[in-house]
């Protein structure tokens, strides 16, 4: 075990509002982290407190074991990306990148030539000497991205890199990042699941400024701790039941399950399979749409709405649908219902 | 409403914002319009709305000439990206502001089906700015549906959420303009959003409209390798040579595609990322991959060619290679 | 280590003793001043300041009137009209009040060339009023419109709502706060006035003119009218603050006149109100120009001795509004607390009060410590600049998105590394043009100092109390008016070269957008 970053019980508040409550977590050598929340959950003042620009109101972060919760930002190991990037606008390209190099004590020649190696690395070699308001965004976000590598930091921050962009940019530009710090430690916040999953090594979901889950990204998927986890991740159907006698019971198959009374069972749209069999239980096609590679159904079964999704079209206005106990999940009914618990705001 | 759009040309200095455009929206439809940022999608909304006037070309609603129309005399309920909320007002002020300025009377029982149209319950005290951006945004609808418009313009109204909000929230805008049945344009650059909600969709490109179609017909039948690429964000893009008979030669690899082009000719395949069906004869060995929920993102290695694809997340567990067919119907071949 | 806060925390200290100490002891020597007058003393003092809230009422009034579609047209058409207006409009600022006020009283009162139309008195007081703080307004109304994000429009003109029932449900409560703010700093600007005021008067006395004529004979009846305009100031400040946190009116339905009103009315209202501002400011600002002849001559020897003495006394305020100025308000925009409040709130407060109240309690205080008169002067200076150059810069800092800063930090500059490489690089124009605006403000001032003088029985000429004197010798037909002129011209000029330094620093800005 080789920890780079230790977030210890941290707290903060503004006014009125807990931004976050008793946050904990580490982040080890090599690792790529995400942490994945809705807007306001917190997440940019976590980073900001671990790169030492806002205080805690309590708790602790450690760097390599070293308490660094009282260094200032500028003598900490750590580098920061804001979601606006903050390129300095009066600066080129190179003097932005060798603006940390020089401030973390190096003589004008080496920083110049670190600079320089970033610039190569984010492939912006050639533009050494334009203002960033003459790059497009997607260039501006590399420049911040050498940036911040150029003062090679332990571990680096980056707040939502990617909303400032297209959607179709945004899919391009992640493996991209990732490819660029491959190697690096690096502490991502998202509020995009879908990315965070695709490229996270461990993700920390967030909800209103606690950590609700940690772990990694199919296991979360699959074996989520809590409704909210379940649905932040993906589409999921949720149906009121009541388990008795160590059962649950969806359309026609029965679940085994150690919780008794009432329940909220748990089925992701791709694991309602539409089959051909005439013994499976038969539901209405309300609706059917076409969302790119795939068809998204909405079946009423016996009065139950279903989302189910399908990999051919259907043509068909009933379908019969089977579900296999091993995909099911099942939670204990929240005390707040069903609406709040999922909540995503 | 019907809405036609007409030769429509619009420049500004020496570039081109719309060019030519022509195209109809039937009653009752959601029509999407999609394009990359600059491709005068915005420009085309303007004009439509009466915000800007043409240089040549006409908009008709229900056989009406309305091109020499301002913005006011057209009726028109806009929902704008930055939500735009009158934030002086209360939500329910701001529902009820178009019906109030015209002094209609039954207001009270329009804004009471408002609400629980757009599934809120709001006090009368609650300002816009106290709600969360989904909730604004769904008040901008209801306040643009109030005005009683003969067209709802949406110009990117879920940029800015949080991924998943969008994802939830696009099923419910679709559901109450369905529910209203008024006839609405919706523009966005993003393509999973578009497929969602509209029931056709043109795809514009520097000022021109490429196709126009349903979701899967531009998914599966795009007209040119840029529609293959921008519906479903990748695409592979292969060189290949027919051999007759609907079969195309990459390197070793022999692939039927969804048409016959001359034996011997060279083409270009687009090949959608869902293509890849498991169980099947070619051997794939998995280089890459990234889990997205249902489905999981793969780099395959075929006989030494890469493909990118898409397959069901519980078919690609904790293997290092599949075997898969790839789908004719899903591999679109362009002639070079 | 020293760091911004350091050097903040020093300049507010810096604030307290020389600002706001001396200003409240000096209120409390005039209290016990006006402890011992009669009722015959106190209704004429409280007269004056009656007149001085009419004039000051009336004329705000007016001027938002006119003001809303003249800075109206010039923020949304951006035509060649609209940036000369936008260039020309704020020249009367520039002018020292006692050569406006010279210039106003020869267009409409006496000289050779003038209507003749208003003899010194009410009337001509409104009518030079109207003169220095249109501007104001204006400017101010032409910033909010700017800045305030007014594209909700296009969603209530879909509605088919036209333009009357448009500015009633959202333009005017969406600029509401802008409004209020023009209002508050031409009724602040328009009490406080003096050298100008004092200068087309005539037998009407506002409140500075009365403390003016009083100093130094009736000093109980000054000090009392000091302390009354100084309490009227802070009251009708707290007032309007408050009205203007009341929401709007509720909607109602669009009415018939509304509905009537169309593009010609509008058009009506524009040219009336480019009509005002051509007749009643522009003209009568300039018109001292008709009365320079070419073999004019006057005291060279007091007006290079007076011209010297301002510029002193200007570039000394400046410079240290400068060095305490600049950490403060770097504070102020910055730092989220209590204490940020407090002080912002302590150094508004003498933008608020009339210079003439600041200027007699300064003079009293530092007249009390037998202080050179000219510092003591440079002091009063000081007091009201140092407001002036603090929100100026202030709103320049908060325009620099401070992710900057923090990233510059992260990245390994302290504090004041970062203040020297990224925010002082961003705001180097602000800088100028801020200091250019106190120097101005300093250079042409007349109310403080001419109470500050008299306070402690002094023989001070800057140049705008030159002036005074000399408009008065030749209101009394010791001097011609062609000496006044000459010297007015003087200060006109420096005061327009100013302008254009501002203006051309200003248009620096967009430079890396």
């Amino acid at each position: 075990m080789n920890k780079i970053l230790e977030v210890k019980n941290i707290s903060k508040r503004f006014g009125n509002i807990q931004a976050l409550r008793d946050v904990s977590f580490d982040v080890e050598k090599g690792e790529f982290v995400f942490i994945v929340a809705h807007t306001n959950a917190g997440k940019s003042t976590l980073l900001k407190i671990i790169a030492g620009i806002l205080e805690p109101d309590e708790g602790e972060i450690y760097i390599e074991g070293e308490n660094i919760t009282k260094t200032p930002p500028w003598e900490r190991p750590v580098g920061y990306m804001p979601q606006t990037y903050a390129l300095f606008p009066h600066m080129t390209v190179l003097e932005n990148v060798m603006f940390g190099p020089i401030h973390r004590g190096l003589d004008r020649e080496e920083a110049i030539e670190k600079a320089q190696k970033y610039i190569e690395l984010v492939g912006l070699k050639g533009w050494e000497k334009a203002y960033p308001h003459e790059l497009s965004g997607g260039m501006q976000q590399r420049v911040a991205l050498a940036r911040v590598l150029a003062v090679e930091p332990k571990i680096i921050l980056l707040d939502e890199p990617l909303s400032a962009l297209d959607a179709l940019l945004r899919v391009k530009l992640r493996g991209e990042i990732k490819k660029i710090l491959k190697g690096k430690t690096v502490l991502w916040v998202t509020h995009d699941q879908e990315g965070a999953m695709s490229l996270a090594d461990k993700l920390i979901v967030m909800r209103s400024g606690r950590i609700v889950a940690v772990g990694n990204a199919m296991e979360l998927y699959y074996k989520p701790t809590s409704l909210y986890v379940a649905h932040f991740l993906g589409e999921i159907n949720f149906i009121e039941s009541v388990a008795h006698g160590g059962f649950v019971q969806i359309l026609d198959t029965k679940v085994s399950t150690d919780k008794i009374g009432p329940v909220v069972i748990g089925i992701r749209p791709e694991d309602i399979k539409i089959v051909k069999n005439n013994s499976s239980p038969l539901g209405r096609v309300k609706e059917l749409r076409f969302v790119g590679g795939f068809w998204r159904l909405l079946v009423d079964v016996e009065g139950i709405d279903l989302v189910v999704y399908s990999l051919k079209r259907i043509r068909s206005k009933e379908v019969s649908l089977r579900i296999h106990p091993e995909d099911v999940l099942v939670f204990d009914y929240p005390p707040e219902g069903i609406r709040r618990a999922v909540h995503l705001e | 409403m019907r809405i036609v759009v007409r030769n429509v040309r619009k420049r500004f200095g020496k570039v081109v914002a719309v060019d030519d455009v022509s195209f109809e929206v039937k009653d009752g439809e959601i029509f999407g319009i999609i394009g990359l940022s600059g491709c005068g999608k915005t420009t085309l909304l303007k004009i439509i709305a009466g915000i800007l006037r043409p240089d040549s070309g006409k908009i008709y609603f229900d056989d009406v000439d309305v091109t020499n129309l301002a913005l006011e005399e057209r009726k028109i309920g806009f929902v704008f990206q930055d939500v735009r909320l009158f934030n002086h007002l209360t939500a329910i002020e701001n529902i009820a502001y178009a019906p109030t300025l015209r002094g209609e009377q039954d207001r009270e029982e329009l804004v009471d089906w408002l609400m629980g149209f757009i599934r809120a319950d709001l006090s009368k005290s609650t300002m816009p700015t106290e709600l969360s951006r989904g909730m604004q945004q769904k008040i901008s609808l209801a306040r643009a549906i109030a005005s009683e418009p003969n067209l709802l313009l949406l110009d990117e109204p879920l940029a800015g959420l949080d991924a998943r909000i969008k994802s939830t929230m696009v099923f419910e805008l679709r559901d109450m303009i369905k529910d209203v049945g008024v006839t609405a344009i919706y523009v966005t650059h993003d393509q999973w959003e578009i497929s969602s909600i509209a029931d056709r969709i043109a795809i514009m490109k520097a000022g021109k409209i490429i196709q126009i179609g349903t979701p899967e017909e531009l998914y599966y039948r795009p007209v040119n390798e840029y529609v293959a690429t921008f519906m479903g964000g990748e695409c592979n893009l292969l060189n290949a040579y027919s051999l007759g008979n609907s079969q195309f030669k990459i390197g070793d690899l022999i692939l039927k595609g969804s048409r016959n082009i001359e034996n011997g000719r060279n083409v270009k395949l687009a090949i959608k990322l869902d293509a890849f069906i498991p169980n099947g004869r070619f051997e794939a060995k998995i280089i890459e991959r990234n889990f997205m929920g249902p489905f999981t993102r793969l780099v395959l290695d075929i006989n030494g060619i890469k493909f990118i694809a898409k397959m069901p997340s519980k078919q690609v567990f904790n293997v290092d290679k599949v075997f898969v067919d790839i789908d004719p119907n899903k591999i679109v071949v362009f002639e070079r | 280590m020293f760091s911004m806060r350091h050097w903040a925390y020093i300049t507010i200290i810096f604030t307290i003793a020389l600002i706001v100490v001396p200003s409240l002891i000096g209120v409390v020597i005039l209290l016990q001043l006006a402890q011992e007058i009669t009722t015959s003393q106190i209704i004429n003092a409280l007269s004056s300041v009656m007149n001085s809230l009419v004039v000051a009422g009336l004329v705000t009034i007016i001027n938002i009137l006119v003001s809303i579609p003249f800075a109206w047209r010039i923020a949304r058409k951006n035509d060649s009209l609209s940036k000369f207006l936008d260039f020309i409009l704020d020249a009367p600022l520039f002018v020292p009040t006692a050569a406006l006020g010279f210039s106003v009283l020869s267009f409409w009162s006496s000289g050779y060339y003038s209507l003749n139309l208003i003899s010194p008195g009410f009337w001509l007081v409104v009518l030079l009023h109207f003169t220095f703080t249109h501007p104001y307004i204006v400017r101010t109304l032409i910033g909010v419109i700017r800045s305030t994000d007014l594209s909700v429009e296009v969603a209530a003109k879909s509605f088919g709502i036209k333009r009357a029932a448009l500015s009633r449900t959202i333009y005017l409560p969406m600029l509401k706060a802008g409004i209020i703010a023009g209002a508050l700093i031409s009724f602040a600007r328009s009490i406080s006035e003096t050298g100008a005021t004092y200068v087309v008067a005539g037998p009407f006395e506002t409140g500075p003119v009365f403390i003016k004529n009083r100093l130094s004979v009736d000093p109980g009846s000054a000090a009392f009218a000091a302390v009354s305009l100084l309490l009227v100031s802070i009251f009708i400040f707290f007032i309007i603050r408050r009205i203007s946190r009341r929401r709007f009116l509720p909607l109602h339905p669009e009415t018939k006149i509304e509905k009537m009103i169309g593009l010609k009315t509008a058009f009506s209202i524009n040219i009336i109100s480019l009509l005002f501002f051509a007749v009643m400011i522009l003209i009568p600002s300039f018109y001292l120009v008709a009365y320079l002849s070419p073999g004019a001559t006057c005291d060279w020897a007091s007006l290079t001795n007076s011209l010297l003495l301002s510029t002193i006394i200007a570039l000394a305020v400046s410079i240290i509004d400068l060095f305490f100025g600049i950490p403060l308000a770097y504070y102020l925009a910055r730092a989220d607390s209590l204490l940020r409040d407090l002080v912002e709130a302590l150094v508004i407060v003498p933008l608020i009060v009339p210079t003439v109240s600041l200027g007699t309690s300064l003079g009293y205080f530092w007249g009390s410590f037998g202080l050179n008169p000219v510092i003591a002067i440079a002091f009063a200076h000081l007091s009201f600049t140092f407001p002036i150059f603090v929100m100026s810069y202030t709103a320049a800092i908060e325009s620099i998105d401070p992710e900057l800063e923090l990233v510059a930090q992260s990245l390994g500059a302290d504090t004041i590394k970062t203040y020297r490489e990224i925010t002082l690089q961003l705001t180097k124009s602000a800088i100028a043009s801020s200091a250019v605006l106190v120097f101005t403000r300093s250079f042409g001032e007349t109310g403080a100092t001419i109470s500050v003088a008299e306070a402690m029985a002094a023989e001070i000429y800057t140049l705008p109390l030159l002036l005074v004197s000399w408009i008065k010798k030749a209101q009394a037909g010791l001097i011609p008016f062609s000496t006044v002129a000459i010297a007015s011209f003087i200060t006109l000029i420096i005061g327009l070269l100013m302008m254009a330094v501002i203006k051309m620093a200003g248009g620096k800005r967009g430079k890396y957008e």
